[in-house]
């Protein structure tokens, strides 16, 4: 049959079937299987399924389940609360000091956890309430929370970012070093805008009347039980970047940390270990099925030569690179509306990786640049995580309308830091080439 | 019919509870090859690979039960709008895809594991293994994955909320 035909096919029912809600692993394999037949015949659907036993014996794709794995016992050794304790005590004296603490506690969970869902609803439930009965204007406190809820998708280790760097065919090591910089300037900007905002008009976040001084041992005792913890994540990256281990070999390592620590806050039990087992494939399946479909349906979309004639298409174009890197966003942007990131990745990343390319983007900064897409997408109508999350943890009197005027500022600084990092890709890329020296 | 739904989605439940300890056996292993290589400095040939072997069955015989979670990645922009009766249509709609999905896989996956079981098909690594075994996960995940659309197409019409 015809391949234009069959593209349009695909496409069409890409767009049909998937908005009727059903699932996209399933959307995606189906039409790749019967495009395949239809151009091919039955007999080239052998490629696809020997596709599929490469993606079950993939020791990159291990990773994942390794990684939601650590961050799974760790959430659960009780970290959470730990932080947030000490957090309190350090922050009493800051104007706006409990918005501060909630994005500094989002960063360090979004290097040790990476679940953004986790750190919403624990700072909905934790840092809110507090926030709330101080006086803090509402849509500033929810704002900071699922503004600081996302950091997890940037900050490495994050299970995106593994996705995107075996997409892409790069290094999962660059690609966690790429993330680190950026991430840190963007919780550093959400702290700098709740500062200035809080100091031009103190009455958006009263300071506490009464501040208990605690001694200066008491302060830091109280970031005891976060030693360990560190210890895992940092050995778990240093590890990775130093070449001791593969990422898969790191975050098995980093279970066995995690472990540890959760022993250490006597947290570690069987029914833990089992829900977090549960967490765990849970993920993992829907990461890797939705794998299995997305990766026959672009097989047969490069295949039919649509991907060369999307080249062929930029190409002809005679618009500057910017101005292509500008659509591509945008799409990413718009796709976020509606779709996981996951399957985004997996969708898009085979198709505008080769347009990166030609144009002499790096494909390590593309990867941070739609890392902030994906946040802004967390943290906006319809289809924002986040915004779900803090739905179920919402005390009365605190409308969902709250929450959406919480966020625009921060989408705004998103928005800021996207241009930041596309006019300076040197931001971007920089540690992983220092790092890539060390490595040798 | 109602019981039929719940024994396949009971199956399923099951098969979820026992795949997803396979996760610690793969940390264990590579635990274990990092310990042999870098302690005892003498590599395993089979570690590693018997870990990406229990991979594919860890992540695949998940995905029936996640269908009944509701686990799956979607789009709901529609779904969540739709009238009752639009609403199970759609339901249905996605049900069939993941069947029909199923079935396409399960009937191009089992030749290549009836090859891969009578030649004897082995990894060609250090270890060399027989490879017939984690392959075998495939087809019957896709049978498991039938099964479950089918419980689901079974609940939606005439479960207790059937419109």
């Amino acid at each position: 049959m015809e391949s234009s035909f069959v593209l349009l096919f695909m496409f069409t029912s890409l767009i049909v079937f998937m908005l009727s809600g059903a699932g996209l692993a399933f959307v995606l394999g189906a039409i790749a299987f019967i495009s395949t037949i239809l151009l091919w015949g039955p007999s080239a659907l052998i490629v696809a399924v020997l596709n599929t036993f490469e993606t079950m014996t993939s020791e990159s794709l291990m990773a994942i389940p390794l990684y939601v794995l650590m961050a799974s016992i760790l959430q659960k050794s009780a970290i959470i609360d730990a932080l947030y304790d000490a957090m309190e005590t350090w922050s009493a004296r800051l104007n706006g000091g409990l918005a501060v603490g909630t994005i500094i506690i989002c960063t360090i969970l979004a290097a040790m956890t990476g679940v953004v869902g986790a750190a919403v609803a624990a700072m909905g439930i934790l840092a809110l309430p507090s926030m709330l009965s101080r006086g803090y204007h509402p849509p500033l406190a929810l704002g900071a929370i699922c503004a600081g809820g996302t950091l997890g998708i940037l900050i490495p280790p994050s299970v995106v970012t593994i996705v995107y760097a075996i997409t892409a065919q790069i290094s999962i090591g660059q690609m966690f070093a790429a993330g680190i910089v950026p991430g840190l300037i963007l919780a550093g900007s959400y702290i700098a805008y709740i500062l200035i905002r809080t100091w031009i008009n103190p009455a958006l976040a009263p300071k506490p009347e009464q501040v208990d001084d605690l001694p200066l041992g008491v302060k830091l005792a109280k970031l005891k039980s976060l030693i360990l913890p560190a210890f895992v994540v940092l050995g778990v990256l240093g590890s990775i970047y130093t070449g001791i281990a593969t990422p898969t070999e790191a975050a098995a390592v980093g279970v066995l940390g995690a472990a540890m620590s959760a022993m250490v806050t006597r947290r570690l039990s069987f029914t833990m270990l089992s829900g977090a087992a549960t967490e765990t494939l849970r993920v993992t399946a829907m990461i890797l099925w939705i794998t299995i479909g997305a990766r026959a349906f672009i097989s047969v979309f490069v295949a039919t030569g649509g991907a060369d004639s999307i080249l062929g298409f930029v190409e002809s174009f005679e618009a500057s690179r910017w101005i292509i890197l500008g659509v591509m966003v945008l799409v990413l942007i718009f796709l976020g509306l509606f779709l996981d990131e996951i399957g985004i990745i997996l969708l898009c990343v085979p198709v505008f990786l080769p347009i990166i390319t030609t144009l002499d983007f790096d494909p390590l900064w593309f990867g941070v640049l739609f890392m902030i897409t994906a946040q802004m997408a967390y943290i906006t109508p319809p289809f924002g995580y986040t915004l779900f999350y803090l739905k179920g943890v919402l005390p009365d009197g605190i409308g969902i309308g709250q929450v959406y005027r919480g966020v625009i500022p921060f989408f705004l600084i998103q928005v800021g830091v996207l241009i930041l990092f596309a006019v300076f890709p040197d931001l971007v890329t920089w540690l992983p080439e220092a790092l890539s020296q060390v490595g040798k | 019919m109602i019981t039929l739904s719940r024994r396949i989605t009971a199956l399923n439940r099951g098969l979820f509870a026992c795949a997803k300890w396979l996760i610690y056996a793969i940390v264990l292993l590579m635990l274990w090859e990092v310990l042999s290589r870098y302690v005892l400095s003498s590599p395993t040939s089979w570690a590693p690979e018997l870990a990406t072997l229990i991979f594919g069955p860890f992540f695949l015989l998940g995905g029936p039960y996640l269908l009944h979670l509701g686990g799956h990645v979607a789009v709901d922009v529609a779904s969540a709008k739709a009238t009752a009766r639009l609403a199970v249509g759609l339901k249905l709609v996605g049900l069939v895809l993941a069947a029909v999905f199923g079935a396409i896989l399960l009937w191009f996956s089992v030749p290549l594991v009836m090859q891969s079981f009578s030649y004897g098909e082995t990894s060609y690594s250090a270890w060399n293994p027989i490879i017939w075994p984690a392959k075998a996960f495939l087809p019957l995940s896709a049978v498991l994955l039938m099964l479950q659309a089918l419980a689901e197409a079974i609940d939606v019409l005439f479960g207790p909320e059937a419109v």
